[in-house]
């Protein structure tokens, strides 16, 4: 795939469809269109299911006077626009005025690209293929016990947004997601470790086997928790990314216009402990979620939005930031930070890109230990305490743990079955008691560890 | 459509195929969100793609493309021939097909109702959704916000498989979804959440017991009683289930135990328990495409293999009697297709997933009954989601404190968690009235993005379930 053409007929056709909305007698007209070739490899069962293929389509959002419509198709056919655009239209009319509508987002300077990894750009499935093969062999020398679970994805293609307002913007992505999960032990006692790397430069299948292995051995032979009572608990990258995302609909300007936003009206205040500060990032081109440009063609910026526990700033799409009296922060999402198969389908909404908090050079895993007299040690994932399942609005969350250790005396004394871990998002934020070194740049966030007080575990 | 179905068959199977499948998708979405009164998103999307998969010496390839001409259909056959070739590499015992039944075209393929949302304009679906709104506010105290999503999903899906014929049917879902939020005492936000859908015409929406102003009327309730609500002590409790967070069980835990493909992993705690009792008597779970009884289930004739939708016992009296099966772990398994070969789009190879799971009935006929077998305990309603399978974590929506067989108090959202095979072996009771739910918002997530699927049963009395209690 050669993403500078992709982009090139992505912008051309995005154009084409905004001129044929016009046409139709709209004042203003907008088209996403999006392009996305995967080559997957899912080894789930005994037998792996690999498959190959392109998902794409457009979205147009019309607007006639302040009453608006949107419509999408899955081809990329250019026969197909009009009939899409007649159907956003019709959309349109039955649609009320929207009094906030001001038209649609207009050219701003673009951010920063991600880096277009070449090796992911030409993966083919053989080579998934070849690198699951070895991650059997590898696993099967460490451990004949172990049952593996491996899946890995190449996506690569490109978006591209044009409107009436003059945007005309687009860009190319490509991921690599390695999620690697072992399992080992029997019944009760089975215990099971995930290695997830997501990458735009390529794979680096290098070290993933020692690391499941030495994850889901060192879950062997667990005990009981000693109490049920509040604990300090450590949470690892994969799990303080979770809670720091559990944040989206306390920064989010559509929630504010939604009269659901948790810190509504808190800007200046303290919000969270006064060593977190905490980013929306989309500067770094070593990461995957990095794109020059939002859903809507609104140019992207790092922002700070925690600033040493006080909130700063939050997030707004085109719409919202005009309804709140400012501007897009260049946060336009439509399916969501990950991007969904279906872009296309959803309208833009408020989402942030890679929320971060600052890590601290130098502190390791033991010296984030050492200051734990008693305490949890967890492990991701935790069930119930994903992206989906913290209560946004509330900031309550619940979920089991399946990785976790006992703490004492400053170390890791032994694997716990399974715990139960509740708290209120908000609150525990407001009890950080460390944070965490850098974590490496294959992780799947650059959340790093937090250690918060007063969890409920039993 | 046919005609390209059937070349691409024949293209397969002339490119050294085994067996081959191909699959097209025709489907619109219409979509209304509203908060607060203002309509904040409508959109209708159109997605048609074609998949294809194949078998080539006994091992499985898939291909896709949304450009359903002649030359894209060519191309896609072609890269799941050399997908299949590229599985061959790892030398797997090769896998052949249960052949296809005699009858596959038995099923009907459209669900008949009085008022297909293709017939009814726009404006009559901004009328639900405000209608809803309407029954919602009046009823609560003081809230916050209101939103409503509508949507409708409906259209053609169309499968051939070699060696046997056209399979045609027609999805449709209808879901009006409404969500409040309130402030609590002392600060904070809470929400609720409640629905009218199913696979059902849009008279659904004017329903007397299950419509839009009963269920409006309903949350605005159940809202204002959340907002002063006490928090259940943290342990074990004697719980009663209600309908949802039975079918949640049904579906995440024991129905993901029971998915062909988590059972040849060795994932699955049921993978040698066949035969066995993993429940007490009071267990029988089924997983059907079509079902009779109450609710709204989801409406799914066949899979997306063409396989037609059967109705498969999981568990009866508390006896494990089967697993659900796509064509290719059926065969590793070596038996029959349950129909279970699901695809959330065309551009995803149908594995393993649930149809419509719930509980079958008991012998306790009304909820009054239920409380004072109940006794002390705690009754749990509604669900917002969580965790399943052998360890399962969810949360509910709201409870109720019971003492002496009488409810005192209204409980705030909590967990409840546990382990499944002693889950189904403290079931005492369940009740007379099966009720099922299914959707277009939420559904399950396994692996693909989330598919439509049913779930429910009637209440279930569980004497040991551990609740989270407060959080801090």
């Amino acid at each position: 795939m050669n993403i500078n053409n992709l982009k090139q007929e992505l912008s051309s056709f995005t154009t084409r469809s905004v001129e044929t909305c016009l046409s139709l007698g709209v004042d203003h007209a907008e088209a996403f269109a999006l392009v996305k070739e995967v080559e997957a490899l899912h080894h789930l069962g005994n037998a792996p299911t690999l498959d190959s293929g392109t998902r794409s389509g457009y979205g147009l959002r019309v607007a006639l006077g302040k009453k608006i419509g949107f419509s999408s198709s899955s081809s990329l056919n250019r026969n197909s626009i009009r009939k899409t655009a007649e159907r956003a239209v019709n959309m349109a009319r039955v649609a009320a005025d929207d009094p906030h509508f001001e038209g649609f987002a207009g050219p701003t300077p673009e951010g920063t690209s991600m880096i277009i990894g070449e090796q992911l750009l030409v993966m083919t499935i053989e080579e998934l293929v070849a690198m699951d093969q070895e991650l059997f062999r590898e696993a099967k020398q460490r451990d004949p016990r172990l049952v593996l679970s491996p899946s890995m994805e190449v996506t690569k293609g490109g978006f591209a947004v044009a409107n009436s307002n003059g945007v005309d913007r687009g860009a190319g992505f490509v991921l690599g997601v390695i999620d690697v999960m072992a399992i080992l032990g029997e019944g009760s006692d089975q215990r099971d470790f995930t290695d997830l790397q997501c990458n735009n430069t390529g794979f680096d299948s290098e070290g993933v086997i020692d690391r499941v292995v030495e994850g889901v051995t060192a879950l062997q032979g667990s005990k009981p928790l000693p109490r049920k009572q509040q604990y300090s608990v450590l949470f690892d990258p994969w799990v303080s990314a979770d809670l720091i995302q559990g944040l989206e609909m306390a920064i989010s300007g559509q929630a504010l216009t939604g009269k659901n936003c948790p810190w509504e009206d808190r800007i200046g205040d303290t919000v969270v402990h006064p060593s977190l500060t905490i980013r929306d990032v989309v500067d770094d081109e070593h990461l995957y979620t990095t794109i020059p440009v939002d859903h809507e063609g609104t140019g992207t910026r790092t922002r700070i939005i925690v600033d040493k526990g006080m909130l700063k700033s939050q997030i707004f799409d085109d719409y919202h930031g005009k309804r709140h009296g400012t501007s897009s922060t260049g946060n336009a999402l439509r399916a969501g930070r990950y991007g969904y198969d279906t872009d296309h389908e959803y309208y833009p909404r408020v989402c942030y890109h890679e929320l971060t908090a600052d890590p601290v050079r130098g502190m390791t895993l033991e010296r984030q230990l050492e200051k734990m007299e008693e305490g949890i040690y967890i492990q991701g994932d935790v069930q119930g305490i994903s992206y989906h399942h913290i209560d946004k609005v509330s900031g309550n969350f619940t979920g089991q743990a399946t990785r976790a250790y006992y703490v004492k005396r400053g170390g890791l004394q032994y694997p716990l079955k399974p715990v139960m871990i509740n708290g209120n998002l908000f609150a525990a934020l407001e009890r950080v008691t460390s944070i965490g070194e850098p974590v490496k740049k294959s992780s799947f966030s650059r959340v790093p560890r937090l250690c918060l007080d007063g969890i409920n575990v039993s | 459509m046919e005609d390209l179905l059937e070349l691409a068959v024949d293209l397969g199977l002339r490119q050294g195929a085994d067996t081959a499948t191909a699959r097209y998708d025709d489907l619109k979405t219409i979509l209304l969100t509203s908060k607060n009164g203002e309509l904040t998103n409508k959109g209708t999307t159109v997605r048609r793609g074609f998949n294809f998969t194949c078998y080539v010496g006994g091992q499985k390839g898939g291909a896709y493309t949304p450009e359903t001409i002649r030359e894209s259909i060519k191309q896609t056959v072609k890269t799941a021939i050399r997908v299949a070739r590229a599985k061959q590499t790892y030398g797997l015992k090769p896998i052949v097909l249960d052949a296809l039944s005699e009858d596959l075209a038995g099923n009907l393929g459209t669900l008949a109702v009085k008022k297909h949302p293709n017939d009814t304009d726009i404006e009559a679906k901004l009328a639900y959704v405000e209608r809803i709104e309407t029954a919602t506010r009046d009823s609560a105290g003081e809230i916050q916000s209101v939103e409503v999503k509508y949507a409708e999903y409906s259209g053609t899906k169309q499968v051939l498989a070699s060696g046997g014929r056209l399979i045609t049917w027609n999805p449709l879902v209808i879901d009006l979804y409404a969500t409040v939020t309130a402030k609590i005492p002392g600060g904070g936000l809470i929400f609720d959440s409640d629905r009218v859908a199913g696979s059902a015409g849009l008279e659904l929406f004017d329903s007397e017991k299950d419509g839009i102003e009963a269920k409006g009327t309903r949350l605005g309730k159940s809202v204002t009683e959340i907002v002063t609500a006490d928090h259940v002590n943290a342990g074990m409790h004697r719980v009663l289930l209600d309908p949802s967070l039975a079918g949640l069980l049904a579906h995440e835990s024991l129905g993901h135990m029971s998915e062909a493909d988590f059972v040849l992993t060795g994932w699955s705690v049921l993978k040698d328990k066949k035969g066995e009792a993993i429940g007490s008597p009071a267990v029988t779970v089924i997983d059907a495409g079509t079902v009779s009884e109450g609710g709204y289930p989801l409406f799914l004739p066949y899979d997306d293999e063409g396989i037609p939708a059967g109705s498969t016992t999981i568990v009866e009296k508390g006896i494990l009697k089967n697993f659900l099966s796509d064509r290719e772990n059926a065969a590793l398994l070596g038996e029959k297709p349950t129909g279970n070969g699901r695809a959330v789009a065309y551009y995803h190879t149908p594995i393993p997933r649930m149809r419509n799971t719930y509980f079958t009935d008991g012998e306790v006929k009304t909820e009054e009954e239920m409380l004072e077998l109940l006794g002390n305990g705690v009754y749990l309603q509604k669900t917002r989601g969580g965790h399943g399978g052998a360890n399962f974590s969810f949360t509910t929506g709201k409870g109720y404190l019971v003492k002496n067989g009488e409810i005192k108090s209204v409980l705030h959202s909590t967990t409840m968690s546990g382990e499944l095979l002693k889950f189904l072996h403290s079931i005492e009771h369940a009740g007379k009235n099966v009720v099922l739910e299914s959707g277009y918002f939420g559904g399950c997530g396994k692996i693909q993005s989330p598919l439509q699927v049913g779930m429910g049963g009637p209440l279930l009395l569980s004497s040991a379930m551990r609740l989270g209690g407060k959080s801090s």
